[in-house]
């Protein structure tokens, strides 16, 4: 359902994402470990490109929502110019793109690798495009920080996205379109004993309360993957149950997720799959019990006896 | 002269000259004028200016900061001389009246001031509102003026209302080329009576009660505003 090819990210000289490659299937939860500035965070957030990774693709439902990588298209690097230009000094092809590889030696500039090779780079765009808004909606995401919009009501916010979203798609009937989406918006308040709040301001409520509801924001666009960036971390200790909780019941439902958490008995009762994620690497991936009983790399070993 | 004595001068001027002369209504109609276009024509083009920045087009972002930087760092009477000379050139408009010269040149002066205030009004809301937009796959404009926009009024309509005033006492600037606005009135007084003390202490006042007014009026509205969410 979503993919992650080959993801690297810089943030000017700092390397965050050296490589990663990953995919989600649907139902499947999945936790993503690791200690503070491993890239867990940068990696989820290039899920949905918040953060676009600097290479690498990201597909989801079979459609490309990074531009292309030309590294990860062996046919697009074999017209480029930088390709022949090897072969003419008597390089095998298979020495070429590998030469390729290792000092990334394709022309940013589309133009400067000659005219088959940029028109091969629009074709694959072209015909696996989507636009980025679009795919968002089917992969709304809950922050640490809530975030809910501060210049609109409980309700409001529950509402927002369904609403911009049916005018963008030019909805005729809009006063059916609210109605049906306040109803939800009310049926999804009532799911977490919160319909008495639907009319205060994200100010008065508390932490917990806060991350429930945006939760189920983001459960009103009806999204196929949720991406949970260390949704308790800044909750205080007797309010992680609740939205644990919330979380627990969305996986029961069949839901697609993906959480970066440092809840390591949560990820381990619910996961499918860990990723360990350090120093820019996955570097193992498993089913909780492998990772929790039977780790291999020696930084998840001292990862697990420190947080456990 | 006694305290009395200028206190007597005082209101016999401000009676003579201001009520019985109507320079009151006249210079204070002046200054409120200039100071509406300013800070309105001022808003507008601040803005325009503060949303051309934020596009990202580099050759636009160098030119604005140019023009707020020189703006913001060189004297207002200054800009307003050579604005006297240079805009009736720039437009071709040889007879243009000091009026339109100095509106336009303070117009100009505030439109670098408030493309500052907008642009930290909308840098001040937090990054986490458009992140949580944007991830629900909402435009950047949908973003913006729906959820950022409306956040950042409250940052900036505050800053606005003392850039009001900051005009207001600018204004004064103008009696330079004798535009008829508040300090004009001191300058024909003074050219009546010979008094100079008494008619400045008067203006003084009135343009105390003007901004002091102002300032009160929209510490009201600004609890208000903060009620209001």
């Amino acid at each position: 359902m979503l993919e992650v090819k080959n993801i690297y990210k810089n943030f000017g000289s700092l390397k965050v994402l050296k490589g990663v490659t990953t995919h989600v299937e649907k139902g499947e939860v999945i936790s993503i470990i690791g200690v503070s500035g491993s890239g867990k965070s940068t990696l989820l957030r290039c899920m949905n490109l918040l953060e676009v990774p600097t290479f690498g693709e990201v597909w989801m439902e079979g459609k490309l929502l990074t531009p292309v990588d030309p590294y990860l298209h062996p046919e697009v690097i074999e017209v480029s110019h930088t390709f022949k230009k090897l072969l003419a000094e008597g390089y095998s092809r298979e020495e070429a793109l590998k030469t390729i590889h290792a000092n990334d030696l394709l022309k940013e500039k589309h133009s400067a690798e000659g005219p088959a090779y940029k028109a091969l780079m629009k074709e694959i765009y072209d015909a696996n495009h989507q636009d980025i808004n679009e795919a968002r909606r089917k992969m709304s995401m809950v922050f640490q920080q809530f975030n809910l919009f501060n210049n609109k009501t409980v309700l409001e916010n529950v509402m927002f996205a369904p609403i911009e979203t049916a005018k963008y798609n030019h909805v005729k009937d809009m006063k059916a379109a609210k109605a049906e989406i306040e109803e939800r918006a009310y049926g999804l308040l009532k799911r977490i004993g919160l319909e008495e709040k639907a009319k205060a301001y994200p100010s008065t409520l508390s932490g917990g309360q806060k991350q429930r509801i945006a939760i189920i924001r983001s459960l009103a666009m009806n999204p196929d993957v949720m991406l949970f960036d260390e949704p308790t971390s800044a909750l205080d200790p007797e309010m992680i149950g609740e939205v644990l909780d919330l979380m627990r019941k969305l996986a029961a439902a069949g839901m697609t997720m993906v959480i970066v958490t440092h809840e390591m008995g949560f990820a381990r009762e619910v996961s499918d799959r860990i990723l360990f994620v350090d120093e820019g690497y996955i570097k193992e991936e498993g089913t909780p019990d492998q990772i929790f009983r039977d780790p291999h790399d020696p930084r998840l070993r001292d990862f697990l006896s420190k947080v456990l | 002269m006694t305290i009395t004595e200028i206190l007597r001068s005082m209101w016999n001027i401000f009676v003579t000259y201001y009520i019985g002369q109507g320079l009151l209504l006249s210079g204070l109609g002046y200054t409120l004028a200039l100071s509406a276009i300013a800070v309105v024509a001022g808003a507008v083009l601040g803005a325009l200016l503060a949303i051309i920045k934020r596009s990202g087009f580099k050759p636009a972002i160098w030119v604005i900061s140019a023009f707020v930087e020189i703006l913001r760092g060189t004297p207002a009477l200054l800009q307003l001389y050579i604005a006297y000379f240079l805009i009736p050139m720039m437009l071709g408009v040889p007879g243009m009246s000091p009026f339109t010269c100095v509106a336009i040149a303070l117009s100009l002066n505030s439109a670098a001031y408030v493309s500052e205030i907008i642009r930290s009004g909308i840098e001040a809301v937090d990054k986490g509102q458009t992140e949580a937009a944007r991830s629900l796959g909402l435009t950047s404009r949908t973003t913006m003026m729906k959820i950022v926009l409306p956040q950042a009024i409250k940052n900036i309509l505050p800053a606005l209302g003392n850039e009001f005033i900051m005009i207001i006492k600018e204004t004064s600037l103008a009696s330079t080329f004798f535009v008829g606005e508040m300090m004009t009135t001191y300058l024909t007084v003074r050219g009546l009576t010979f008094n100079a003390l008494p008619t400045l202490l008067d203006i003084g006042i009135v343009y105390f009660v003007l901004t002091f007014s102002l300032s009160k009026l929209m510490g009201v509205f600004e609890r208000r505003m903060k009620a209001s969410a």
